[in-house]
Formats: C-alpha cells, structure tokens, sequence
C-alpha cells in the first residue's frame, strides 16, 4: 500500500489514546499503531495484535543447537578421532554436557536478536516518520497514534483525530 | 485534610525507601540522566588519560610476553597457572553480576533492578572483554591456541579434546560474551533512539540514528521487544550459571587437592555474585555522586545490593567451611595438609587470611541499617571485598599448586613486574571502557526507568485517589 | 696422516680437497661457530632499564602485534653429500669403542655417531670399569667436545702458527736444548697412563737427559701410594672387589661416586643390595655426606682429622694396632661394632679409605685388610698404572723454585690450568711469564693460558688418537669418531716434536708402541689393530695382582706420627665437587646445572655446615661468611647441609673460575684459594659471619617427605619379618579407577620400568645421560632458582630421622607413563595422549602451552619451556643434538617418553629383520653403573621388568590416586647392624 498515506496524532494520555484506536477501528481503520517511549500495558489487546513467533524462533534454535553439539562431540572425539585419552571411555556423556548446554544456549539467544531485526525489518535507519519533526517527541514523552489512510481521506481524518482529542495532527510526507 | 489523603500520607511514612525520588516527569528525567552525555565535565577527560595510559601498560606486558614468552611471568614448574588464571577467574567473576542482576532481577519483577541494569550489564560486558583475553594469552603458543581449540577441519586430522575443562571454558565464555551483548544491546535500542531524538548535533543524530537501526517505539515493535527480551532474559539466568560452574570444572575436574572439590560449582557462583555486586558498588557509588543520579539510584537500591552481598557472603563462607570439613573428614592426607598447613601456617598464609577478613568478615556489618545506608562504608566494604575476591582464587590456584603431592617438587611463586603490570592493564583498560560507557551511552535504562515511573504515579494514583490528572500529568509536552 | 680440521678460525683459507668430502654436512653447517650462547643468561629479564623510549616503541608494537611475528618456522638447512661414501646410512646410528681418562685413569665407552658425528656418550659392556655403565662425566664430555668456547689453533706471542709451523718451531726449540741436555728445558704434565706417552717421554728423556718432567694434579693419589710405600715398602695400588663383600668400612672414602672405578664398584655395590643372605653392610665415615655415604647402613660423622682415631680404633678391637687415644663414647661404640662385625666376616670384609686420608690411614687400612685375610678376595694390589708418571702436589712448587732459580728457558705444560688449581700463595701466573717459553696445550683458553707465549689448542679425545689405560691396567686405543672441528693437536704430536717425530702423526705413534708390544711389524698388524678398536680393550693388558706383605710395625709407628686428630677451631674440608671436579668441568653447562647429589644445589658451592655448628656461629643458609686460613680468607655462602659433622666446614673445589667461558665465571667461590699443596683438610679455621646474602639456585626445596608413602625403606630385619608387606600391598595392584582399564594384554607390547631404591646411589648418571639423549636444554642460574629446570628425570633426595645425621634415601622420578593418565583428559587440543602400546605421549607439533598437564601431573614430571632457551645455538653446537629427538621449541610442555625414539629404532631394526623387538635400552637404564633402573617389555613374561613389576619390593608411586603408572619402585632396603640398632 504504498499509495496509502499515513496520519499521525499525539494524545494526552494512553486513556485517550485508546479512546481514539477504538473508535477508528470502529470506523473501520485497522492499520493503527502507537508510539510511546516506554511500553504501554494493555495496547497489544487495543491493536488486536496476534501472539509473537518469537518463543517458537528461540525453541527450535535451542534444539538444534543441543542436537548439533551431541553430535559434533560424538564424531570428533568418538568416530573420526577416536583416540585413548587417560583411559577414559569411549563415549564420556557427563563430558559433553557444559558444550551441549552451551551451544543450545548461544543459538537461542542469537536467534532471538536476528528474530527480532527480522521482524523489524531493522536496520532501517531512515523512516518516513522521521521526516516529521515533532514526532521525535515520540520516544521521549509523547503518545503518538497512526494510521494508513487512502490518500483522498486524509484531511477527513486529520479532523477526525482532532476531534477525539489529538493535541496535534501531523500528516507523514510520501516515501520518495 | 481529608482522611483519604491522611491515610495516603501514614502510608507514605511507612514505605521504604523510594526507587525513584520525587515525582519527575518524563521530560525532566530525559534531561537528568542525558546530561552526562551531552554535557561532559572536565574530571571525566582526567580519567580517560589516565585509564588510557594504564591501558598502555596492558600493552606492553602482552606484547612482552607474546614476543618473549610465558617467562616473562612468575609461572613456574609446581606453578603453573598464577597470574593469568586468578586474573581471569575474578574478572569472570565480576562479568556474572551484571546478568544476574539484569536477568534475575527481571525475571522476578524486581522494581529496583531498572535504576542499575543497564550499568551492571556494561560491567559485565568489559569484566568478561578483560576475562577472555587470559584463556588465550596465558598459553605458551598462543598464535596456535586462538584456532586450535575451536573444532575446525583440519588438514592434520586431529580434534579438540572435549573431554578437556579448558574447551568447555571456550564455550562458556564464547557464548556468555556473546549472550550478554545481544542481551545489553537489545536493552540500549530504545534509549538509543530516545538520544537519536534528543541530540542536537548533526553528528550524534547520525551516530545514534545508526545505532538505534530506526527504533520508534511503535507497539507493534514493543510487543515481540518484550517478549524477546523477556526470553534472553531467562536463558541468561541458568547461563551465568552454568559459566562461572564451568570455570570451577577447571579446578573441580582436576586431581589437585584443593581443586578437586564437588563444592565449587555452587560455592563459584556465589562468589561470582558477591564479587560482581561488590564491583557494581564500587563502580555506581562515585557514578552516582559525579552525575547527580542519587533520584534514580536512591540509597534503597545501594542497601538491596548490600542485603545481597551479605546473603552471597554467608553462602562463600560455607563453601570455605565445608572444604575444610571435607578435608578433614575425608582423611585424606593430602587434603588436610593443603587446608590445615599449607593454607593457615604456610608461606602464603597471610593472603588466605586476608581472604577470610574480607569475604567472610567485612560483610557481616550489613547486619546493621546503619552500615547498609552508609555510602561511605559501603563503598570502603565493596572495594575490600573485591580484594577479597581475587585473595579467594590466589588460594585456590598458587597455593595449592605451590605445595602438592611430591615434597620434591614445592616451589614458590613470585610475580614479575609483567604480572602486575597486566593485572593493572586489565583494571585501566576496563576502566577506559566504562568511562567510555558513561559519557556515549545512557547508564541508566530511561525508557525502563520511564515505565517504572508511571506505573509507580499510577499506583499512587488509585492509592492516594485524586491524583489522577497528576498520575498523566507526564506525558504532558 | 693428520686429519685436517673441519673448522678453522675464519681468517684463514682452508686447504681444498684435503677433506674427506663425508664431512660436509659438519663443515657447512659448523662455520661462524660463536662462544657463549649455550643457553641465554636469565633470559626472562626485562629488557635492560625499560626507557621511555622503548617503552613507547613497544606500546606501538603492542597495537600492531598478531603474534605472527612469534611463530616463523624454524630455520632449515638442507645440505646433501656430493658423493655419498658406502659406510654411511643416513639416520642409522654407529658406535665406536675409545676410551675417556680422568687424571690418567681411563673409562672404557662407546660413542654412537649419527651422521659422521658423535651424538651419545655410553659406556662399553666389554671394559672391565665401565661395564656399560658410564659417569656424568663420561655423558657430559660431548657437550665440550662441541663447546663455541674451545680454543683454535695454535699461536706463538700472539702469531697464529699454522700446524706444521707449530711443528717445526718447536723442532727449532728442541734443537737449541740439545746442546746442555736440556737443562733448561722442563715439563709440567698431568698424570697420564698412556704407553705411547710414557714411550714419547723416554725419548725425550734420552735426547735430553737434563730434562725434568713435573708430574701435576689438584687431585692425587699420592697418599694412598705412600701408604702403600709405608705398608709394603714400595707404592702399589688397591684394587678393591665389592663383589664378595659382606661388610665393608668405608673411610672417608665416596667409592660410590667421583673418581676411580667408581662404575664398577656400584654396579659390585648394588648387586648385593638385595634382602637376603647375600646382602651387604656398608659403614661410612665421613664429614660431609656423599652418596656413598647416603648410601651406608650406618653413618658416622666426624671430622676429617678424627677418621684416623676412629680407624685406629676399629683396628685396636681387632688387634691389628695397640689401643688408641680413647674416642668420644658413641663412636666408640660404634667402632666396637664395626670391628666386631668385621671380625665376624674375614675375608669376605673390605676397609677402604679415601684419598685425602692421610698416608698412615691408608697403611692402617692394608695392615687391617690383612689381619682381615681380604687380600686376595676383596682386596688386590696392582703395580699403579702411572708408574713414575704418578702425579704429585709437590711438583709445582719444585718447579717454581726452579723457575725462581732461572733455570727453565723452556716449560711444557699439558697438566690442566696450574694457574687456577695451584697452591694459594703460589702465583704460577706471574712465574710463567718469567719462562722465556711456555708452551701450554689446552682445550681451552683459562686463567693459564693468559700467561703463555705458546697457545697450542688440544684436541677433544673424541678428535684425537691415542692410548689409555683403566686403573687395573686394562689398555684402550682411543680412536677419534670425528676431525678435530678446530685446528688443534694432541699432547702425542706435542711431545713427539720434541724428538723431530711430530709429523707422524699420533695414530702411528699408538700403532708403533702396540706393535712394538705385540713384538710384531707396525705394518702387519692390522689384525690386532682393528680388533682392539671393535672390542675397545687390547687383551692380556691387565696388571696381574702383586704379592705384598704388611709391615705392622712400620704401619703403627706411622700412626704414632699422626697430628692429634683435636685441634682448636673449625676444620676446613676441601673436596672435588661431585660436578665439576677440580674445576676441569667447569665450562660445562650440563655438569654446572645437575643438581649437587646431596644439597640439591645447582649453578654454585657452598660452605656446608652442621646445623648445631650453624647454630653456634649464628649463620644460617644463605648467608655469607669469610673462612680464614692463617693470613688467608675467603668469602662464601653457606649452607646448612643434614648430616654434616660439627665444628667442620666443607667447600668443593673446582668453582669461582675467573676466566674460561660465560659458563664458568664467576659462578661459586674458588676454594684454591684457601689450599695449601696438596692439602685436604685445614685446621683451626675461623667462620666470621657477614652481612651478605647470597641466593642459591636449588632444584629440589624441601627435604622432608612430610609422612607420605613416596620414597619407602624398610630394615632388612623388618622386611624378613614379613612386616610391611601388607603395609606395600596398599601401594600396589588393580587400583580404583572410575573407567574400565583399557586391556594392553592383548599388545604384542606393553612398556613399563621398574626402579630399584635398594640399588639407586642418587649419582646423577641417568640425568645428563637423559639430557643427552633427549637434547634436554639448560636454562642457567636464574631460570633454576624460578623452579624451571628442565630435566625430564631428576634424583629426589629426602632425609628422614634426626637432621644431625638423618637417613638419606634417593628416588629416582621420571614420567611414570600413568595408564590412565591425568595430564591427558584436562589437554584442550589432544596434544597428549595415549600409545597402544601404554606410552604416555607428548605430541610437541600440536602442543599449545596452557600447562594444565602439568598442573594435573601429582608427580610434577612434565617440564615447559617457558623461553626460547636456545635463543641462538652456534651452528656447531646444533651438531651435538640427538637428530632422533625433536629440539622443543618455546611455549611447549615435554617430558620422558621412555626414550620412544630408542623404541621406535629398534621397532624398525626388528621389522627388517622380520623378529620380534630385542631389548631396548632406555638412556637412563643404560648409563646407570647400578642398574637400578630397568626399562622392558610387561607383556614379556621373561623380561626383567616384568619380573620386578611381580616382586615382592614392588609398589606405586601415589598408588592411591589411580594412575596405574607404568613406572614401578621397588622399596629400598637398609641392613644396619643389629648390635647399633
């Protein structure tokens, strides 16, 4: 939608910020979102926004990193380089534990973060928004809301937003 | 006045001590704990120099000892790991407070954990930089060592031993480094965009901007932030765990008498942790006198961490206990001549008692309010203890190497001025990385300590009733 | 012919195609030879006073360092033969017989030579000294033989002289001495047994009649062959039989260690050391203890003076001597026993005395072998091999007054360095250069040669041709295994010049003499000639035994003569040092940095002490003190050494050179210059303690075994007993081990070793034959005083009892290739691990330094090269290195491999032979004169080690922590006499 042209409004108060979502959403405007300095409680249910990949991402990463681990120690030190190192026995399992656990770990937590970049669609050091100067705001004290309009609604909406209490309305230029 | 609002004032009287001093608004704690950052102060300059300089010291005793080799040290036959191995423990060790606080902290929704988060995770970044230079230095070919001990095919055939402590200490720290940037990283984005938004220079927009990676605190973003952060969190907990347990393998696994111990894994955690909150003391308290954090690092945060100093200290004492019971109760000569002879009456003695007066005395006083809620004295005790700490892994390796089975083999250790002047290296070079810290990167976590802000006003609010229009009154331009 | 050498100094051009083209790979690689860098002095010091500057340019290194720098691949060089000559194998080791003598008393050897150059010292099964058996000197004599430090050439006045130069000057010399008979000509010579220069000197005798040959040594026999003189009216020398001996009294006498057969009489010494009837008792009396002394049942300390009463004594009780001067209680006690049990074993009992006894001593001792009925089972008296060539303390300063008196135009010396070892208060250095001629022939420049004229570089025997004769009169050829590396001769050549026959070269001297012996034409005898090289003896050479019989009377009126042994104050006790002898070893690395047998000390000497005496002057070890002999005096450390006798001070020679090479100098205090001529023991010294401190460098701290089962001993009563042998079945068999034990049964080969603590004298041999064999660096003083020595087998040493006179026990300790070793598991890069055949190996290529090993090795065997201790090895110094082992580079752990290199040689030798692997010798077991150490095959039920690893003395070493080491020790059992129990 990359015709559509995106509105912003800065409210007073996460109270009247919810206020406005919802009756957008109930005059049928989905693409909403807020922007706040710290995150506010109880805005994924105002979004509807549905549960996040990320615990699964971090699952699935964690398992093949164990699996991977067993399975490097197991041919390295059992099948292709099996050697008499102090008597020990062939397959020393307690002995595999630290690097297993390790390995889960480290695979899961980096997953985690490129997870996240993934979704964010980060680095993306420049953004439409940016281009609105009082928007900066936004992550040091200010709610901001936003929503994608056709191009043609947008001066209708503008009105709108004032209208539920926005102290400001700031209209994001076009992506060039 | 109103008996709602009398009752709001008794229970003012009762709470503990704030989290956050006073009511500020958003604006006013973005300037607060901006100022370092865009307003820096002459002292901070003074500092760099000279953490730079000592910096340079760590140069030159690495450089010294990778062109000349280990005998540059003080190692010798019966001891063989001095120096490098103590100095790699204790920063290590110190590295483990920082997640543990951040993490565990987090995971339990301990409120005082936003004001020194962000803080002890830096600490434990540069305390685990420091660390991880040892395992690599502290071997004779080091140029072999930086790839040999990773499993990589190789034409020679050969692979890592994985039945060795010392490649699982490749992992753990591997790992634990990595873990914890991500971790520290993660948490900074937001603040990071915050001083994108706030700098006026070109420079620092460009510069923050880049490193913000186009954060705007959109819902849809905080929603998987959270929860991402919230997992790394709870994978970072047992992972502090399992790496300070892993270092102890390096002793547990081995045959030494005063090494080969079961209690160490849990007796090396604790000690991590008593180490670490002492170093973040030491660090926070003349931080937070120079920046004028005291509103948002309140002395209720300094006395939390002194309360835990004093648990993790008990919890050390008994591990020295209990390897002094075993070692009586195994019968094992060896071991009883190592704790009862060579520890107390040996040539070595007086650091093993320093190391009893600093871990296991000095923290004792935090029985008492009193030397809790004294800056001064915890600071003074914070610093004996980190002493203390490092006292703790000279017993564990010099003096049990110094005298083991073989009377034939006893030796002394004594340290060159190129183990000192690393160990000093370390320290400035750690230093200079903090001071870094302080002045480019928010210490405190705003956007947390933000939140932390408004849930407290709201609670006030419905608590104290009618303060309503002042519980939002922050988010007023 | 004369051989040409292979080096010669830079300036001058060398002949072509003299040289046997097979040489080449020495003469490429020997040139640009450097004295000094043997090892780098402290080499871990800061880089002199760190400037500012240097230190800035290291803080820019620093940024810019990748360690890449570190870790250029070693410097090769490849040099083919041009013609490749049919004897020589590549890689295939041979050995050849000669023969080594110290103060002309030869050892028989065999000398392996790996490529044209001889690499390994060992000793010759078929010499009756040796017995395969060879010393610390023995060993160490390769490592001079490729010193930098050597002399080169020869010089007059400074003018260099090339070989026939040398030649015909000294003709020209000669020839101006004929005309008064050689008055005015005199030589100074060192004792030597060589027919060949006993028939030059006769010749020179002749042609100058007027002539005078000085026979010189610091160290003679001369009072034993007086008291022979005074016994049997004429000088005969003892040759003693430890074989039959049950008891024997050991006067002052360290038969075990230092000079003489040493080699034999272990070997003689150890074979009865075993429980059972056969077993012998030995009685030392002594000042200082000396491994023979550790080694005795009983010990007495006293002072050197009082060994003669307490000798008296013994002889009284058995009625050789009328009563003595009455003896302080306990040693009279004691020497009732000893007579006691003597009496009880005639002619199977054996009195020995030591040479710096004085001559009445040494008469007693044949009067009591005598009354004994020995002679003839234990004892033997042989016709000295010296004959008139007998060195004696007095002939320098007979010729000193010569020079003095102006009647020495000319002066010969080959004696070793009068300069240095040369009675105090003599100053040869200032009457040599009153001699218009000095010609001094030298391996080395040293304090003597600076007061020459005529410097004349001696070869290396391993260079040289030449004759030799043990002291039971066993003769060698020593043949040389390779040209001299530097232009140099031999004292043969020297001497023939004399008689114009300089240029025939020695080997024709030595095949003259043998024929002319043979009573058969040099020419045609071939036959015998290269028999006597392959076997290293030339048969029928013994001197038979000579009847002789005792003048008691003569004996005890000598006695009577005898200073009384209490004189007023300290006694000073001068001996040669267990490594450096009279200082000849001096220049020695090896010798320098092996640990004194008994005080554990390394790169020094010490005043050693008792510690009632330390107590009384109030000194302590380490502290500086001034000995005063008369008007002079000497500063010296000292050293509380266990053992010692009161109111007595020893001080070995040999150390506090002022002049030789980097090695020497300066290194310990120089005890001539206390010395009298000849002179062992000095009355009525004074100890004045001093301010100074003084470090020493010592490779074993602590002496006590701190109540741990390591080194065991039980008394022969006790072990018959049965007991402790349930208290050994603790140390031994199947030990707990959490892993199933790998089974090496199935192993054609399983290596193991078995260490006998009964026979071990703690002598040392093993270690330098060790340090040969695996090109085992020496660190130098500094780096030992940090605990880095690097000897991959050391002697352990622990004293238990009281420190006035405790028990001494030695234990040898090398990597005891655990089973299931500790210092395998905690290895991050698998650089050590475990052979099929047990070896505990050591991969050097993969090893990365971390250390863990030898932190986790209970034994502490693992040895780590904390520098590059060869910053610079003179190209002819890597000739000396074993091409079998691999030379260790910095930042890398090493240790024993039970000489895996001897294995795998003899694994291929068996596989081109298409047998089974013989018997493989490991350096240590090899050099041992007491077979105490014996290396072999566990899964050989016939094989020795096998047989001890079965024996009833067998334990483990810390059995207890599981190792299941391959090293087994056998306890060591003490047989001391029930009536001084």
């Amino acid at each position: 939608m990359s015709t559509s042209r995106v509105v912003l409004g800065r409210y007073p108060s996460v109270d009247a910020l919810y206020a406005a979502a919802r009756s957008l959403q109930a005059s049928g405007h989905s693409a909403l979102d807020f922007y706040s300095p710290y995150p506010l409680p109880g805005s994924d249910e105002v979004l509807r926004l549905e549960r996040s990949p990320i615990p699964a991402i971090a699952g699935v990463a964690a398992f093949v990193g164990v699996v991977s681990a067993v399975l490097m120690q197991w041919w390295m030190n059992d099948v292709d380089y099996a050697i008499n190192v102090a008597n020990r026995s062939v397959v020393p399992t307690p002995t595999w534990m630290p690097v297993t656990f390790e390995l889960g770990v480290l695979l899961a937590g980096v997953s985690i973060f490129v997870g996240l970049l993934a979704i964010f669609g980060f680095p993306r050091p420049w953004d439409p928004l940016f281009e609105v100067d009082a928007f900066r705001s936004a992550t040091i004290d200010a709610l901001w809301l936003s929503v994608a309009v056709e191009p043609g609604q947008v001066s209708s909406i503008s009105d709108e937003l004032r209208r539920l209490g926005a102290a400001q309305v700031e209209l994001v230029p076009e992506e060039a | 006045m109103t008996p709602p609002a009398q009752a709001a004032a008794e229970r003012e009287a009762l709470a503990p001590l704030p989290l956050i001093a006073g009511r500020p608004t958003d604006t006013q704690l973005n300037t607060e704990l901006l100022t370092p950052i865009f307003t820096p102060s002459q002292g901070w300059k003074a500092l760099v120099t000279l953490a730079a300089l000592g910096t340079g010291l760590l140069g030159v005793g690495l450089t010294l000892t990778i062109a000349r080799g280990i005998g540059m040290w003080g190692n010798n036959q019966p001891v063989g790991w001095a120096y490098d191995i103590i100095n790699f423990v204790w920063w290590i060790g110190i590295g483990h407070a920082g997640t543990l606080i951040s993490a565990i902290l987090l995971l339990f929704q301990q409120k005082w954990r936003t004001s020194i988060n962000r803080f002890a995770e830096a600490m434990t970044i540069f305390a685990v930089m420091q660390a991880a230079m040892f395992p690599l230095v502290h071997t004779g070919r080091p140029w072999f060592a930086i790839y040999w001990l990773f499993p990589y095919p190789n034409t020679m055939g050969i692979w890592p031993n994985f039945k060795s402590p010392l490649i699982w200490d490749v992992f753990a720290v591997s790992t634990y480094f990595t873990i914890s940037l991500l971790f520290w990283y993660l948490g900074l984005i937001p603040d990071l965009a915050t001083l994108r938004d706030t700098a006026t220079k070109k420079v620092q927009k460009v510069a923050y901007g880049i490193f913000a990676m186009g954060w705007k605190g959109s819902s849809r973003h905080w929603q998987h932030y959270r929860i991402g952060y919230l997992i790394l969190a709870g994978i970072s907990t047992p992972l502090v765990l399992s790496v300070h347990s892993i270092v102890s393998f390096d002793f547990a696994v081995s045959q030494l008498p005063g090494w080969h111990t079961t209690i160490f894994p849990p007796y090396f955690v604790a000690g991590a942790v008593f180490g670490g909150f002492a170093m973040v003391l030491t660090l926070m308290i003349p931080a937070r006198a120079a920046f004028r954090f005291q509103n948002v690092v309140t002395s209720r945060h300094l006395e939390n961490m002194a309360k835990v100093m004093l648990v993790t200290s008990m919890i050390v004492g008994y591990g020295y206990l209990m390897e002094n019971f075993m070692a009586w109760y195994s019968g094992n000569p060896y071991e009883s001549f190592l704790f009862f002879n060579t520890r107390t009456r040996g040539p070595y003695a007086p650091i093993y008692w320093a190391m009893i007066v600093c871990n296991v005395l000095v923290p004792q006083t935090f029985w008492w309010k009193r030397a809790r809620t004294s800056v001064a004295w915890l600071w003074i005790a914070s610093v004996l203890v980190g002493f203390g700490m490092w006292a703790e892994r000279f017993v564990i390796i010099v003096i049990s190497l110094h005298r083991d089975f073989l009377p034939s083999s006893w030796g002394m250790y004594a340290p060159t001025w190129v183990d000192w002047s690393i160990f000093v290296g370390t320290i400035s070079f750690f230093s200079l990385l903090f001071l870094l810290f302080l002045r480019f990167v928010p210490s405190v976590a705003i956007a947390e300590v933000k939140e932390l802000n408004h849930e407290m006003q709201h609670e006030a609010a419905h608590a104290g009733g009618g303060g309503h229009e002042k519980a939002h009154a922050g988010v007023h331009p | 012919m004369k051989s040409l050498p292979v080096i010669q100094d830079g300036c001058q051009p060398r002949p072509p195609g003299h040289r046997p083209l097979w040489q080449s790979v020495e003469e490429l690689e020997s040139r640009s030879a450097r004295p000094g860098g043997e090892f780098a002095p402290g080499a871990s010091e800061v880089p002199p006073e760190m400037s500012r500057r240097s230190f800035m340019q290291i803080l820019g290194a620093s940024a810019a360092l990748g360690g890449l720098a570190a870790c250029q691949p070693p410097r090769e060089k490849i040099v083919p033969f041009v013609h490749e000559p049919p004897e020589n194998r590549p890689g295939k080791r041979f050995h050849y017989a000669t023969a080594l003598a110290l103060d002309g008393h030869a050892t028989g050897l065999l000398v392996g030579s790996a490529d044209g150059r001889p690499v390994k010292v060992e000793g010759n099964p078929a010499h009756p000294t040796s017995q395969g058996a060879s010393s610390t000197w023995d060993q160490a004599a390769l490592l001079d033989l490729y010193d930098p430090g050597r002399a080169r050439g020869f010089t007059r006045r400074g003018a260099p002289l090339s070989f026939r130069g040398l030649l015909a000057e000294v003709q020209k010399l000669a020839r101006g001495h004929e005309a008064d008979g050689g008055a005015r000509l005199a030589f100074l010579l060192g004792p030597d047994a060589s027919p060949t220069l006993a028939a030059l000197r006769r010749r020179v005798q002749a042609r100058f009649p007027r002539a005078r040959f000085h026979f010189w040594a610091p160290v003679t026999d001369e009072n034993a062959l007086e008291g022979a003189r005074i016994a049997f009216g004429r000088p005969l020398d003892v040759r003693p039989a430890v074989d039959p001996a049950r008891v024997i009294l050991a006067l002052d006498s360290d038969f075990l260690s230092g000079q003489g057969d040493s080699l034999r009489l272990t070997r003689e010494f150890a074979r009865h050391r075993e429980p059972g009837a056969e077993m012998n008792r030995l009685y030392v009396a002594e000042p200082a203890m000396t491994p023979t002394g550790a080694a005795a049942d009983h010990r007495f300390r006293m002072r050197g003076g009082e060994v003669a009463a307490f000798a008296r004594a013994v002889a009284a009780h058995l009625g050789v001597v009328p009563a003595s001067p009455a003896l302080p209680p306990e040693l009279a006690r004691a020497a009732r026993a000893v007579a006691a049990d003597l009496g009880a074993n005639r002619a199977r009992s054996l009195v020995l005395v030591g040479p710096r006894q004085p001559a009445a001593v040494h008469a007693l001792a044949h009067a009591l072998n005598g009354a004994l009925g020995n002679v003839g089972t234990t004892v033997r008296y042989v016709r000295p091999v010296l004959g008139d060539g007998a060195p004696s303390s007095g002939a320098l300063p007979a010729l000193a007054r010569a020079i003095e008196a102006g009647t020495v135009d000319t002066l010969v010396v080959t004696a070793w360095n009068p300069v240095h070892a040369a009675p105090a208060g003599l100053d040869v250095g200032a009457l040599l250069a009153r001699v218009p001629d000095v010609l001094y022939l030298a391996l080395r420049e040293d304090e003597t040669s600076r007061h020459c004229s005529w410097r004349i570089a001696q070869s290396h025997p391993f260079e040289s041709w030449g004759d030799a004769r043990s002291r039971d009169g066993v003769a060698s050829v020593v043949q040389p295994l390779v040209s001299p590396l530097y232009e140099s001769t031999t004292a043969i050549d020297l001497l023939a010049a004399f008689v114009d026959a300089g240029d025939r070269g020695a080997r024709e001297h030595v095949r003259t003499t043998w024929a002319a012996r043979a009573g058969l034409d040099p020419a045609a005898i071939d036959a015998q000639w290269n028999g006597w090289l392959r076997q290293g003896v030339i048969p029928g050479t013994a001197e038979a035994p000579e009847a002789a019989s005792v003048d008691v009377a003569g004996v005890t009126s000598a006695l009577g003569r005898l200073p009384a042994a209490r004189s007023e104050g300290i006694e000073l006790c001068l001996a040669p040092s267990a490594g450096l002898y009279d200082g000849r070893f001096a220049t020695n690395a090896w010798l320098q940095e092996l640990p004194d047998p008994i005080t554990k000390v390394t790169w020094d000497n010490a005043a050693w002490i008792s510690e009632a005496t330390a107590r009384r002057l109030g000194v302590e070890t380490g502290q500086v003190v001034t000995l005063a002999a008369g008007s002079r005096s000497l500063q010296a450390p000292v050293q509380v050494v266990p053992g010692h006798a009161d109111d007595a001070v020893t001080l070995t020679l040999g150390h506090g050179r002022t002049d030789g090479s980097p090695v020497s100098k300066g290194v310990g205090v120089d005890a001539y210059r206390l010395r009298e001529a000849g002179a062992w023991f000095v009355h009525g010294v004074t100890v004045t303690p001093g301010k100074g401190r003084h470090a020493f460098a010592i490779a074993q701290g602590h002496f006590a075994m701190e109540g741990r089962p390591l080194a065991l001993d039980f008394t022969a009563k006790d072990w018959s007993h049965d007991q402790g042998r349930e208290e050994l079945d603790h140390l031994r068999g199947p030990a707990a081990t959490a892993q199933a034990p790998v089974d090496y049964s199935r192993q054609e080969y399983a290596w193991g070793m078995a260490v006998d603590l009964s026979r071990c004298t703690g002598c040392n041999a093993c270690v330098i034959a060790c340090q040969e064999e695996n090109n085992v660096a020496t660190v130098g003083k500094e780096q030992v005083a940090k605990g880095r020595i690097m000897h991959w087998i050391r002697t352990d040493r622990y004293f238990s009892g009281p420190a006035a006179n405790p028990e001494t026990i030695t234990q040898p300790v090398m990597c005891q290739q655990c089973e299931t070793a500790p210092c395998e598991y905690v290895c991050p890069v698998n650089a050590t691990v475990h052979s099929d055949e047990g070896l505990n190996e050591m991969v050097y290529n993969r090893c990365v330094g971390t250390r863990y090993c030898s932190n986790n090795c209970p034994y502490k065997v693992r040895r780590f090269n904390f520098l590059n201790w060869r910053p610079e090895v003179p190209d002819v110094e890597t000739l000396r290195f074993n091409p079998d082992v691999t030379v260790r580079s910095r930042g890398v752990m090493e240790k024993c491999t039970y000489c895996v290199q001897r294995i795998e040689g003899a694994r291929i030798d068996a596989r081109v032979a298409g047998k089974k692997i013989g018997t493989v010798q490991s350096a240590c077991q090899q050099a041992c004169p007491a077979e105490a150490i014996v290396f072999g095959n566990l899964n050989d039920p016939q094989s020795k080690v096998k047989r001890l690893h079965q024996d009833a003395r067998r334990y483990d070493l810390l059995h207890e922590l599981g190792t299941r080491p391959r090293t087994a020790y056998l306890v060591r059992i003490r047989n001391p006499n029930p009536d001084l129990a």
